[in-house]
């Protein structure tokens, strides 16, 4: 989506260098993007509904995000440790989704099973102001959808949250992806552990 | 790359036998002497359900019924080798999981996906090369990653993907006509 080329589309070679993207027109994505939301929000009454929508949307783009993801990688492998898969979203899905790697991905300080990728200028809120009525709305919420529907499909059930986070120092809030893994999911990690022998 | 793996497996998929009339999946180049062939394939669910399984050794319900036995045995095989713990923790995360186990007359090979989609193939009991078998279950997964980026794609429903191992296999069958100079392939 987002395209980082630094000199004019007319100077640039026509043929890509190997580590380089395909990417799609920033523009149209942020057109589809607002005709997503706006149709959205003809069929629902609040926001947590709206964000809910988003996250349905974004849901089925993960999981067919994960199957070509892994399918793409040299040697496919399946992801049966949550860090691993985390680190996949963070260093494999995002630079395919957004042009770069998460800003920051993180486990919560308070519990072991919540984990947070942040981000401070998401793509996906570029172009959009929430107005002041819809309290706490957040277009990462598609995002978040996508992470949710990756970890759905690879057996790591969780609750996926999408939230605006000042941070001291930056002008914009950063966005923020709270994953919350189900309890059985942790019991496995544990089960996984190389024990030490 | 689908086109480079096609060139790397030219020929390795079916003609129609004019003796038997039945539908047939070649595996190793017709370069090499043995040729053992693939008699069935099958995609298997998140939940162990069966999205798609289809012999081609003849059409009669019998061996259907048979492949359909062993497809669900081998489900067995594939759970003791992805929960079994290995020595190597590299290779518990391998897609490609190998021989699961051979019956009488034929030998079963597993695959899983990321998203827990299992492949079984069902091949015959004729000498085989491992990389060929590798090869096939890439070029499935490509067809079943194919399938599943199509936005009508309801996921874990069955008769969805039905389309998918048809154009895998008649796919081939296109290719060897075209390459290979053989007539009369038909699905």
């Amino acid at each position: 989506m987002a395209a980082r080329h630094t000199r004019n589309i007319v100077d640039r070679p026509i043929w890509k260098s190997k580590g380089e993207a395909s990417t799609v027109s920033f523009s149209a994505f942020a057109f589809l993007f607002s005709e997503l939301i706006q149709y959205s929000q003809t069929k629902v009454k609040s926001t947590a509904e709206l964000e809910n929508r988003l996250e349905v949307a974004g849901g089925e783009i993960g999981r067919r995000l994960l199957e070509l993801l892994t399918y793409r990688e040299k040697a496919p492998k399946r992801k049966t440790r949550l860090l691993d898969l985390l680190k996949f979203v963070h260093t494999t899905v995002w630079p395919y989704m957004f042009g770069k790697t998460a800003d920051s991905l993180e486990q919560a300080n308070a519990a072991d099973d919540e984990y947070m990728i942040s981000d401070v200028n998401l793509a996906l809120t570029k172009y959009i102001s929430v107005p002041r009525d819809m309290g706490s709305f957040n277009p990462g919420a598609l995002a978040a959808g996508i992470v949710k529907g990756i970890l759905d499909a690879a057996g790591f059930p969780a609750r996926v949250s999408t939230h605006y986070v000042d941070v001291p120092g930056l002008s914009k809030p950063q966005t923020t992806i709270l994953m919350k893994f189900e309890p059985s999911v942790m019991q496995r990690e544990a089960r996984l552990e190389p024990r030490a022998t | 790359m689908l086109r480079q793996l096609r060139v790397n497996c030219a020929g390795s998929f079916g003609t129609k036998s004019p003796r038997t009339e039945t539908f047939s999946a070649r595996v190793s180049p017709p370069s090499t002497q043995s040729r053992s062939m693939i008699v069935c394939a099958a995609v298997i669910g998140q939940a162990n359900n069966p999205l798609y399984i289809r012999c081609f050794l003849d059409e009669s319900s019998e061996s259907a019924l048979k492949f359909h036995y062993i497809v669900h045995c081998s489900l067995d095989a594939i759970e003791e080798k992805v929960l079994a713990p290995k020595r190597n923790p590299a290779e518990l995360q391998e897609a490609y999981l190998g021989l699961l186990y051979p019956t009488e007359d034929c030998k079963v090979f597993g695959y899983v996906t990321s998203t827990h989609i299992k492949f079984v193939l069902v091949v015959d009991d004729a000498p085989f090369k491992e990389d060929d078998i590798q090869l096939i279950f890439r070029r499935f997964h490509h067809a079943y990653v194919n399938a599943v980026s199509n936005p009508f794609y309801t996921f874990g429903m069955v008769g969805s993907v039905g389309n998918l191992l048809t154009r895998f296999i008649t796919g081939d069958a296109y290719h060897v006509r075209h390459c290979r100079g053989m007539p009369n392939i038909r699905q």
